[in-house]
Order: structure tokens, then C-alpha cells, then sequence
């Protein structure tokens, strides 16, 4: 079963300070709904298809990708107005976690924000082993004691054709100084009663082709144990998201 | 056959009153229930940082109902007269089996609450009463008729349930009742490690360091606490699939990308068995440790997370660390679930 994680009771626990807002709470309670979409090389994506290409000349195929998404900013006049602390597991695999939604409790105010940035992962308060509830799927994505404890921030995983021989590959991130600041640096619009339906695409193909080359002829194919991996991923980690054309 | 309805109005309230009302129900055949039963409402005990138990909300622990499953699992006429499910699942083995039977070893039952799919192959999904009704209406294809001419069930399940006429329906729901109690959360792992009481052995804790890291990479789908993501996977057992009992949940699906899936089995009390993988195998673990040493095959379907790079096959321990390994995997043993009495044959 997989579910969207609204860690309601949670979130009150370690609730971000809502940042400064230009005049007052908003007076609407619109709900603040999401879609995510996820595509590689210009196509919807496909599970345990072998038709992808990076920029590297990897040619792969995706069979798991989970990751959660949290602290959503809103900014707009270039000033951080909004900050939510909600968290959201997403495996890309089932619909059901790929569109989630939540209501400000103080409302957002009207009007064009210049930008959206997220957490792909947990920030520290929450990257804690255990202090998310105990789902199966939280469990799934629990990154051991042994090797630092809390949570996996993502995962990637597949196989990729090295010459003629199929490799698998296992990108995963997690532990605080790994953690993913995402941005999307495109205006949207809340309208009047505070609601946004947004759309928002991962490229795949940008894990491996940002700031940071991720080549799976060179680079680790499995990136829990090497940090300068993980590095790597945080970095492309920043652009892999847009917004959806339609 | 119409479907039960049990309207509980409320835990509280059933625990307040220690009594449940169950209002009309069934209508197939020629049931007829009481308006009121009796039961004494209990609690299926949640380990700490397990998940919410799965439990439907029309079968509710009942003690009545789980000491009517107990007897029914031990009971040899429910596969009418040749054996009963605690003869396969016996619980000096973690509830899995000492003998094959009929070339297939069975998946322990303990924490049975927390799963989903159930079966080797993933065959069965949804609740434990799904599971159990497959069990005694297709699989063993149980005789109601012992049951109904039986007049100390006659009474059990008209207590338990208040019905005259015993369905598969209410002979599920019960065993589903027991099963759900059978809770193992008293290993030494969670002694030293979630409770912090003593400290391992070098080697243990040296296999500890194994199981939670990529050097043995085996807690992605043996996740902690619970030891089993209730999922399928591809482990690389075979290279080909000659036999129907290789392909796992390709017999399901269809789907070649499934072939050769099998269930994750839950490592608690892994030690206490007597026979490994889908098809029984392996009868040690460490045979079982030498396959995923070295004994891998590298298949097209392979789960991900089972290649370590470099390491063609396999994890390629050393002896020490394979005696390591083995050494925690020890420590997932829980005697007081093994022993408890309350489990065993009434």
C-alpha cells in the first residue's frame, strides 16, 4: 500500500516558523494541491523499460524511485513568504503518492510568486531514525543506524547497459549534509481563495546530466557509502524538478 | 454468500461495555444470528516503531474468536483429518515447517498482522481473512460439514460469531483472529539495540555492521523492525525457470519483468528453521549466506540492489565475516515467541 505521508502530527512537533508575510495571515483556506510527474528523455516515464539515454551515453532503465518531498517555500519579490513543514513520500511507481495536497492553516495570501523550492528529503529535525510514523513505506526508506541513521532522502535504482554486459545501479541519498534543495524558478499564481494546483515534472535524466556529470561507466554505481557520490546527486538533485507544461 | 456485517460502535465504547453488538448479518444460507454477542474485546500488541496492525473493521480482536482460531489451527479436521496448519507451521520453528511437505516449506507466522501480500509467490494479497479463507476454501478445501455436525464448534462459533450454519466465512475470520496474535517482539536484537540493554558479542555486532550496511546490503528488504518489506523480489536464485515453482510471481501476473519473484521472508526466528528459500533449498543458513556470497545469478530481472558493483555474484565475505553475519542473524531469535504457551496447541 502506498500512501501519501501527511505527518500532521508530526509537523506540529517541528512546525517551520511560517516566514515573514507582507501584510498578515491570508484570510482564504485554500487548499495547495500538487501533481508530480516524472519523465527521461522527453517521455513519460516507464518502469523496467530499457530506453533511457543520459548525457553520459548510459543507457538504463528504472525499476524504484521513492524519494519524499518537505519544507515547501514560497517565494515571491524575491523574499521567502510562505514555508510549510508538511511531508510527502512519493514512489513514483503508484499514482496514489504522486499528487498530494495540503491546506495552509493561516492561509496564503493572493497573487504571482516568482519561485517554489522544496527539501527532496528531510530536513534535520526530521531526519531522525523513527521520528517519522511508522508506515512501511517510512520503514522501507529507513537509512540504517550503523550508517548514520534517519531516513533515505531518494532513491534510484535500475539497470544499465555496460558494453554488453546489464549492471544495476543504486543511487541513494540521505544523512543531513546530503539533503536536496530543489528549486523551480518559474511564477505561478494563488488565486483569491488561496488555492494552487500545481504540476510539477522530474526529469530523470537530470540525476545523472546536471552541474555534476553522473556517469555510470566512472561514477559509483551504488552511492550510499561514498559521499562524494552522493554529492554528486545532491547537486543535480537542485534542477531535476520544473514545471509541467500542461 | 451475502457478506457478514458487524456494526462496532467504537472500541471505547466496546471496552466500556465489554460487550459488542452485532446486528443482522449473513443471509446466505440459512444462517441466523444473534442480536447480541458477548465478547471480550483484547489487542493486537504493536511493537515499537512497527506500523498500525492490519485489522479489517469487521473483524476486531475478540479473545473468543482468537481462542476459536487457536483451536481450529491446531485442529487436524480442518484439513480434514491428514494434518492441521500447526503441523506445518510449527512454533518451534518460528511457526514455519520441520518436514517438507509436499516439496514446499511454508513462510513462518509471525507478524502476520503488518502484511499484505502473503504466500512465497505473492499469490495472496490483502488482509489475514483473505489469506485464511484462500487457505481452507481453495487450497485445502476445507469440509464444513465435520464442522457443522461438531457440536463443540456448533457452540464455539456460535459464541464467538452467533452463527448456527459455520461458513468459510466465520472459520477465516477466526484463524485470521489467532494468527494476528502471534507476535514475535522479544529478540536479542531489540533487546541491545532498541532498548539498550547489554551489548553484543564482537561478532555479532561485526554482523550487525554487515547486515546494515552495503557491505551485506540485506536490510533494504529485510527493513528494521520488522525484518520483511512485504515485498517481491528477484534474489537470483535461477537462470532459468524450468519448474512452475521458479517463477514466482510471474505464475501470477503474467509479466516477465516478475519472473522468479518471491516474497521477502521475515528474518525473525530465521534461525530456528529448518529449510530456506521458496522451494526449501537450502537447510542451513549457512547455505544460505554462500548464496548470496557467491552464489548469485546475474539475471536480467535481478532486483537493483542485489548486484554490489565489482562484486560479480555475490558479497564476497570472507570466512569471518560470513560466521559474523550468521552470528546476528542469531540474534533475531525470540524465544519468548517461540515458547510462549498462549501460541501453542490449546
Amino acid at each position: 500500500m502506498k500512501k501519501l505521508v501527511a505527518a500532521a502530527a508530526f509537523s506540529l512537533l517541528f512546525a517551520l516558523p511560517a516566514c515573514k508575510k507582507d501584510s498578515g495571515p491570508g484570510t482564504n483556506s485554500g487548499k495547495m494541491s500538487f501533481t508530480i510527474k516524472h519523465t527521461a528523455s522527453g517521455s513519460p516515464l516507464q518502469f523496467d523499460t530499457l530506453m533511457y539515454t543520459n548525457a553520459s551515453g548510459n543507457r538504463y532503465r528504472v525499476e524504484r524511485l521513492q524519494y519524499y518531498i518537505s519544507d515547501i517555500v514560497l517565494y515571491k519579490g524575491g523574499e521567502k513568504k510562505y514555508a510549510f513543514s508538511d511531508i510527502f513520500y512519493l514512489d513514483a511507481r503508484y499514482d496514489s503518492t504522486r499528487t498530494f495536497s495540503f491546506t495552509p492553516p493561516n492561509g496564503v495570501l493572493a497573487g504571482t510568486y516568482d519561485s517554489l523550492c522544496f527539501l527532496v528529503g528531510l530536513d534535520t529535525a526530521a531526519n531522525k531514525s523513527y521520528q517519522l510514523p511508522s508506515s512501511l513505506d517510512n520503514l522501507n526508506m529507513g537509512w540504517p543506524d550503523a550508517m548514520g541513521g534517519g531516513y533515505h532522502f531518494f532513491k534510484l535504482e535500475g539497470h544499465w547497459m555496460n558494453g554488453s554486459s546489464l549492471e544495476s545501479f543504486a543511487l541513494h541519498v540521505g544523512e543531513n549534509q546530503f539533503l536536496v534543495h530543489s528549486s523551480v524558478k518559474s511564477s505561478f499564481t494563488i488565486d483569491a481563495s488561496g488555492t494552487m494546483a500545481m504540476s510539477l515534472t522530474m526529469d530523470v535524466n537530470k540525476w545523472f546530466d546536471g552541474d555534476a556529470p553522473y556517469n555510470l561507466s566512472t561514477d559509483p554505481t551504488f552511492s550510499m557509502a561514498d559521499s562524494a557520490a552522493r554529492l554528486k546527486l545532491v547537486k543535480n538533485g537542485a534542477k531535476v524538478f520544473s514545471f509541467s507544461s500542461n | 454468500m451475502k457478506k457478514s456485517i458487524f456494526v462496532i460502535v467504537g472500541i471505547a465504547l466496546i471496552a466500556a461495555l465489554n460487550s459488542v453488538s452485532s446486528c443482522k448479518k449473513d443471509g446466505g444460507g440459512n444462517n441466523t444470528v444473534d442480536t447480541t454477542l458477548h465478547l471480550t474485546p483484547d489487542t493486537i500488541y504493536s511493537p515499537p516503531h512497527f506500523p498500525k496492525p492490519i485489522i479489517p473493521a469487521d473483524n476486531q480482536p475478540f479473545k473468543e474468536r482468537e481462542a476459536l482460531g487457536r483451536k481450529l489451527f491446531y485442529d487436524s479436521m480442518v484439513l480434514n483429518g491428514t494434518n492441521s496448519c500447526g503441523g506445518c507451521h510449527d512454533p518451534s520453528a518460528g511457526f514455519s515447517n520441520l518436514n517438507m511437505k509436499e516439496g514446499k516449506p511454508v513462510l513462518p507466522h509471525s507478524n502476520l498482522a503488518w502484511y499484505s501480500n502473503f504466500l512465497w509467490d505473492g499469490s495472496q494479497k490483502g488482509t489475514l481473512e483473505d489469506l485464511a479463507l484462500f487457505e481452507i476454501s481453495v487450497d485445502h478445501n476445507v469440509d464444513l460439514s465435520l464442522f457443522n455436525n461438531n457440536a463443540t464448534y456448533k457452540q464455539l462459533f456460535k459464541t464467538a460469531f452467533g452463527v448456527d450454519n459455520i461458513t468459510y466465512k466465520e472459520m477465516s475470520y477466526a484463524l485470521a483472529q489467532f494468527m494476528r496474535t502471534l507476535v514475535s517482539k522479544n529478540t536479542r536484537y531489540e533487546e541491545v539495540k532498541m532498548r539498550g540493554n547489554g551489548t553484543f558479542t564482537a561478532d555479532e555486532q561485526a554482523g550487525y555492521n554487515i547486515f546494515f550496511t552495503e557491505k551485506g546490503d540485506c536490510f533494504h528488504c529485510h527493513i528494521n523492525p520488522i525484518f520483511t518489506d512485504d515485498q517481491l523480489h528477484n534474489t537470483g536464485l535461477d537462470t532459468f525457470y524450468t519448474l512452475r515453482v521458479d517463477r514466482g510471481y510471474f505464475n501470477i501476473s503474467g509479466d516477465s519483468t516478475d519472473m522468479g519473484k518471491f516474497r521477502t521472508p521475515n528474518l525473525r526466528n530465521v534461525a530456528t528453521r529448518k529449510f530456506f528459500m521458496h522451494d526449501g533449498r537450502f537447510t542451513t543458513l549457512e547455505q544460505v549466506v554462500d548464496f548470496y556470497d557467491h552464489g548469485m545469478h546475474k539475471v536480467s530481472n535481478l532486483d537493483p540492489i542485489m548486484a554490489l558493483p565489482y562484486k560479480a555474484n555475490g558479497l564476497h565475505l570472507t570466512t569471518d565475516e560470513k560466521r559474523q553475519l550468521i552470528a546476528f542473524l542469531n540474534t533475531l531469535t525470540d524465544s519468548t515467541f517461540l515458547n510462549n504457551p498462549a501460541y501453542g496447541r490449546p
